[in-house]
């Protein structure tokens, strides 16, 4: 036994998780220290600086590589963050599918990560990460889908610049999930027809649920606003099939989004709820 | 169960979920412990120094009673001598019981203007029975000293060896009392 040992006990940080616990919250694992949150995109990385109370003190974004800009930022980061631990919401390379049928038995999250094949089958695919969301009423579930080698060069970015990753997670999918969760929650919602859009820096991804079911999903990442034709491409086949008395949920991580002023008044024959806050993804990522 | 954001960073090996809550006891003792030693420790400090002034306070009411005792001492050390000095004069006046009736004897027998410049009677060891007396008169004559001897008689007195010197308005006498009732008939 160290003598860390024993100031971990007596400072009860023995007893939280440790930093890089995927099974913990990031409050939990971070409680009264200050951390930092990235969001990788496709030439583009934007991230925030939480102060110990998990509050977003101050923002940054810059255009380019993520190597690059891990470079001229390492050292910002690594004196903000406690002991180098930072999270990092990866936001391109990724696909988010709708799935059917897989196995939820006892451990599922923690065989996703380890073991994805026992679940996925023959879907599975060696060079990819693997992430779940079930629904709690049908047998459907979300698929996140993220290129492995992604992650281990953000992994290997961050340690050459003595930074570590407590949490690698795809930003778009964790806000998806997380409103997914809050309408299964919520039953007046849950029975409404609804389409719900979540945008995240070029990422967009669509889902139709009707009757408490899931019907459709889209997903596409390195899309920018000023794409309509590929933007249209994936919101098409939901508008096709809304009706009058389809609703639709929008949700991108921060309010007045390129996409929201470009398309949401598009939208104007249907009833459109803006569910986006000040800081989503950064509170979302902070809180949970 | 809480929403809890999906992790899909390669994982570090061995790694903890926390000690179980149950085993935060452990260091809430120790508080717990650090915090009542902490509190006894100033309790025994403080009954310390309260005992210290005590015990100044106690020493000093000893040293007081100590000097009240040394002075009580004295007193009745000075008492004891006072005693002791009573006693001897008791003593002497019990021892000198015998020869009381010769001294009243002569004390009565001086006659107006005669004074005793000088009395004195000694004992001899060897014959106790024999009582050496010295007298020495001021303002008288032979008179005077007939007339004590006389007295001395009338208590069965006997003088022997007598001795007599006249000087001018004076008289020294010396002689050898012997009581005639001590002697066998």
């Amino acid at each position: 036994m160290e003598f860390r040992d024993i100031k971990d006990v007596l400072t009860f940080a023995a007893f939280r998780p440790e930093p890089d616990n995927a099974s913990a919250s990031w409050n939990r694992r971070f409680p009264n220290r200050r951390s930092v949150m990235i969001n990788i995109s496709r030439g583009h990385v934007n991230w925030a600086l939480l102060n110990k109370k998990q509050k977003v003190d101050d923002i940054g974004e810059a255009d380019g590589d993520f190597m690059d800009i891990a470079a001229a930022m390492s050292d910002e980061w690594l004196n903000y963050a406690e002991d180098g631990w930072v999270g990092v919401s990866v936001n391109t390379r990724f696909i988010i599918t709708l799935e059917h049928n897989l196995s939820r038995k006892v451990g599922w999250e923690e065989t996703i990560r380890n073991n994805p094949k026992s679940i996925l089958g023959t879907k599975y695919d060696r060079a990819k990460r693997y992430a779940l969301h079930h629904s709690q009423d049908t047998s459907s579930s979300l698929l996140l889908a993220c290129d492995q080698s992604m992650i281990q060069t953000v992994e290997d970015a961050l340690r050459n610049h003595n930074l570590r990753a407590a949490r690698i997670t795809c930003g778009l999918f964790a806000m998806t999930t997380r409103l997914l969760s809050e309408i299964e929650s919520d039953a007046a919602r849950k029975a409404q027809d609804l389409i719900i859009v979540t945008w995240l820096n070029n990422s967009l991804f669509v889902l139709r649920q009707k009757n408490g079911q899931w019907q459709d999903v889209r997903c596409r990442s390195g899309l920018p606003p000023q794409d309509n034709n590929s933007i249209a491409q994936v919101l098409r086949p939901f508008l096709k099939t809304a009706d009058a008395g389809t609703k639709f949920l929008f949700l991108a991580d921060e309010p007045g989004s390129e996409f929201e002023q470009q398309y949401l008044p598009q939208l104007d024959n249907f009833h459109i709820t803006n569910l986006t806050d000040s800081y989503h993804l950064w509170n979302l990522l902070a809180r949970h | 169960m809480d929403f809890i954001v999906q992790d899909i960073k390669t994982d570090r090996p061995n790694i903890s979920g926390g000690l179980p809550n149950f085993y935060r006891l452990i260091p809430i003792g120790f508080y717990a412990v650090s915090l009542l030693a902490i509190f006894a420790n100033l309790y025994f400090y403080s009954s310390l120094r309260s005992h210290q002034m005590d015990e100044r306070k106690w020493q000093a009411e000893i040293s007081r009673a100590m000097a009240e005792q040394t002075g009580i001492m004295e007193k009745q050390g000075r008492i004891t001598e006072e005693a002791h000095a009573a006693e001897r004069i008791a003593d002497w006046v019990e021892g000198s019981r015998p020869v009381q009736p010769i001294t009243v004897t002569i004390a009565r027998s001086m006659m107006a203007n005669a004074t005793i410049a000088e009395l004195n009677m000694d004992r001899n060891p060897a014959m106790p029975a024999h009582l050496f007396v010295t007298l020495k008169i001021n303002h008288a004559g032979t008179e005077q000293l007939e007339s004590t001897l006389d007295d001395l008689l009338a208590i069965d007195y006997q003088t022997y060896s007598a001795q007599q010197v006249k000087a001018e308005n004076a008289i020294d006498f010396q002689a050898t009392l012997i009581w005639n009732k001590a002697t066998p008939q």
